[in-house]
C-alpha cells in the first residue's frame, strides 16, 4: 500500500504543471506553441493540395486549436518570473494568434486558397524548417 | 493444410493486433524526438514477448491453465493478489485510454462529437462481445489492423536515410538528454511488453483447447507474429523521425500520428491510417477487458471464458461488462487519451516483474510442465530479461517525474 500511494503522489507531481513560470518552464511552453504551429501548417499544407479529409481537418484543427488557447490563457495568467515576464506574455500572444489562425482552418476544411495563406502563416508563427 | 492455414491466419491476425494505443504513442513520439536512435529497443521488446507469450502458451498447452490460475497454484495467495491489484489497476487504464482512443479514430472518420462517440463504442463492444465467437473476435479486429501496414508503406515512401535507420540498431545517444532518452527507453519497453497482452494470450490458448501437440504451433505464432508486428513498430518510428521531426512536430494527438500516413499518401493513406488505427485500438480494448475478466475468474476461481455462454460463466461476463463501464466512466471524464496512455504505459512498467517472474517461474517447473519444461536458451533468457525489467521498474516513475512525463 506503501508503495502505491508513492506511486500515486509521484504520478501526481508529474502530471503538475501550475506555479510560477521559470526558463524552463517558458521553453517548454515556446516549444509546444512552436509543435502546434507546425503540425497545424502540415494540415493546412494537406489541405491545400487535396490530401486530406474534412472531418480529419476540421476535428484535428479543433484539437490543436483548444490546446493553443488553453496555453495561451495559462501563460496569460500564470505568475512567471520578473525577468521573464514579457517573454512569456508575448508567447502567450502567439498562442493566441496560433488559436486564431487554427480556427481559420477548422472553419474552411476544404478551402485550398485558405489552407494555403494558413499554411504560410503558421510555418512563420513556428519557425518551422 | 489445414494446419497451415490456420497458422497463416493466426500470424495474420498477431501482425493486425500487435500495436495498441501505447505502440501507437511511444514508437511515433520516439521517432520525433530522437529519430532514429531508438530503434534498438524494438527488436528487445519483441525477443521479449516473444519469448514470455511463448512460455504462455506453452504452460496453457501443457496443464490447459492459463497464467493467472497457474500463478495463483504456484506462487500462493498474497503473490498473486499483489499480481491481481497491479495488474487490474494498469488493464482498467490501459482499457480507458483504447476506448478513448476508438472513439477519437471515429470521431477522425465521421466529425461526430467525441462522448457520444464513446457511449456509441462501448454499446457496440459489449454487444460484438456478447454475441461474436472468440476466434473470430481475434480474426476481425487482427484483420481490420492490417491496414496499419499503410505506416510500412508511408516508412518506405518518405525515403529515410537507410544508413542513419541502420544505425539506429545499434544503441547510442547523440543528443544532450539522457534522461529523457532513458524514459523513452522504458516506454518502449513497456509499450511492447503490456503485461495483458501475455495474459490475454495464455487464456486465449486454454479457450482454443491447445494441447502439448499444438506447442510448436505456438511457437511459430509468436515467433513470426510478433516479429512482423514488431516491424510495424519500426515503420511508426521512422515516420515519426522522418515526417515530425522533420517539421518539428511533436505529437500530442492520436490524429497526429494518422497525418504521419497521410502526408506521404494523400487522402487514402490517411483513411487506411486511421481504420488501422481504429481496428488495431479496438482489438487491443477487447484484449484489455478480456485479460481483466480473465485475471479476476481465473484468481477467484471462477467459471470463465468466451467459449462459455455468458450464462454459463456469469460472473465472468459481468466482470468484463463492468470493466467496460468503468473504463467508459473514466474516459467520460474528458481525461486525454495520449496522455491516460503514457501513464498506463509506465505504470504498467512497474508491474512488469510481478507479470513475468511467476510465468517464469511456472514454465520453469518441470514438476508442473514435465518434459516441456524451459530449456537453457529459454531459462538464460527469461532471467536476463527479469534483470532488465527489475531496472527499468525501479527507474520509470524516477524517470516519469524527471522529465514530466516526457515533456521533458
Amino acid at each position: 500500500m506503501r508503495a502505491l500511494a508513492v506511486a500515486a503522489c509521484a504520478v501526481l507531481l508529474a502530471g503538475c504543471n501550475g506555479g510560477t513560470v521559470d526558463r524552463h518552464a517558458l521553453t517548454n511552453d515556446a516549444a509546444s506553441v512552436d509543435s502546434m504551429a507546425c503540425e497545424g501548417a502540415l494540415l493546412a499544407h494537406d489541405v491545400a493540395h487535396g490530401k486530406t479529409t474534412v472531418y480529419f481537418v476540421r476535428e484535428q484543427a479543433e484539437a490543436l486549436r483548444i490546446q493553443s488557447s488553453n496555453l495561451a490563457n495559462a501563460l496569460a495568467k500564470r505568475k512567471a518570473l520578473v525577468s521573464i515576464e514579457q517573454k512569456v506574455r508575448a508567447k502567450s500572444k502567439d498562442a493566441a494568434k496560433l488559436s486564431a489562425t487554427l480556427q481559420r482552418l477548422r472553419d474552411h476544411p476544404s478551402d485550398r486558397g485558405v489552407a494555403a495563406s494558413v499554411e504560410q502563416q503558421l510555418k512563420k508563427l513556428g519557425g518551422c524548417p | 493444410v489445414s494446419k497451415l492455414l490456420g497458422l497463416s491466419l493466426g500470424i495474420l491476425a498477431a501482425i493486425g493486433g500487435f500495436v495498441d494505443i501505447g505502440d501507437l504513442v511511444f514508437n511515433t513520439a520516439a521517432g520525433a524526438t530522437f529519430g532514429y536512435q531508438l530503434m534498438w529497443v524494438i527488436p528487445i521488446g519483441v525477443v521479449g514477448i516473444i519469448l514470455y507469450s511463448e512460455m504462455c502458451g506453452r504452460v496453457a498447452a501443457v496443464s490447459g491453465k492459463a497464467v493467472f490460475d497457474a500463478i495463483r497454484e504456484r506462487v500462493g495467495f498474497k503473490a498473486a493478489l499483489g499480481a491481481l491489484v497491479s495488474s487490474e489497476v494498469v488493464n482498467l487504464m490501459t482499457l480507458a485510454a483504447e476506448l478513448g482512443g476508438v472513439a477519437i479514430a471515429l470521431q477522425l472518420l465521421s466529425g461526430l462529437p467525441y462522448r457520444w462517440l464513446i457511449l456509441l463504442t462501448v454499446a457496440a463492444f459489449a454487444v460484438i462481445i456478447w454475441v461474436t465467437a472468440f476466434e473470430w473476435l481475434e480474426r476481425i479486429f487482427g484483420y481490420g489492423g492490417l491496414c496499419m501496414l499503410v505506416f510500412a508503406v508511408a516508412a518506405v515512401k518518405l525515403g529515410p536515410d537507410w544508413t542513419q535507420v541502420g544505425k539506429g540498431f545499434i544503441p547510442h545517444l547523440t543528443q544532450n538528454n539522457p534522461t529523457l532518452y532513458a524514459y523513452f527507453v522504458i516506454g518502449l519497453l513497456g509499450a511492447a511488453l503490456t503485461p495483458y497482452e501475455v495474459y490475454f494470450y495464455s487464456s486465449g490458448g486454454v479457450e482454443e483447447a491447445w494441447s502439448p501437440k499444438d506447442i510448436g504451433l505456438n511457437r511459430a505464432n509468436a515467433m513470426v507474429g510478433y516479429a512482423l508486428g514488431g516491424t510495424l513498430s519500426l515503420a511508426l518510428m521512422i515516420v515519426g523521425a522522418t515526417v515530425f521531426l522533420g517539421h518539428g512536430i511533436s505529437p500530442q494527438h492520436l490524429g497526429t500520428i494518422a497525418l504521419g500516413a497521410g502526408d506521404p499518401l494523400g487522402k487514402i493513406g490517411l483513411l487506411l491510417a486511421l481504420v488501422g488505427i481504429l481496428f488495431a485500438v479496438g482489438g487491443a480494448s477487447i484484449d484489455t477487458v478480456f485479460s481483466g475478466a480473465y485475471n479476476l475468474a481465473q484468481f477467484c476461481g471462477w467459471e470463465w471464458g468466451r467459449y462459455r455462454h455468458p450464462k454459463g460463466a456469469p460472473r465472468f461476463a459481468a466482470t468484463w461488462l463492468v470493466l467496460l463501464v468503468l473504463a467508459m466512466g473514466i474516459v467520460m471524464t474528458g481525461v486525454d487519451a495520449v496522455a491516460l496512455t503514457e501513464y498506463a504505459v509506465i505504470l504498467s512498467v512497474v508491474a512488469l516483474p510481478l507479470t513475468y517472474i511467476p510465468i517464469l517461474l511456472v514454465a520453469n517447473d518441470k514438476a508442473y510442465m514435465g518434459r516441456y519444461g524451459n530449456g537453457r536458451l529459454a531459462n538464460g533468457l527469461g532471467l536476463v530479461y527479469l534483470v532488465v525489467l527489475a531496472v527499468v521498474a525501479l527507474t520509470a516513475i524516477p524517470l516519469m517525474v524527471l522529465t514530466n512525463v516526457g515533456q521533458n
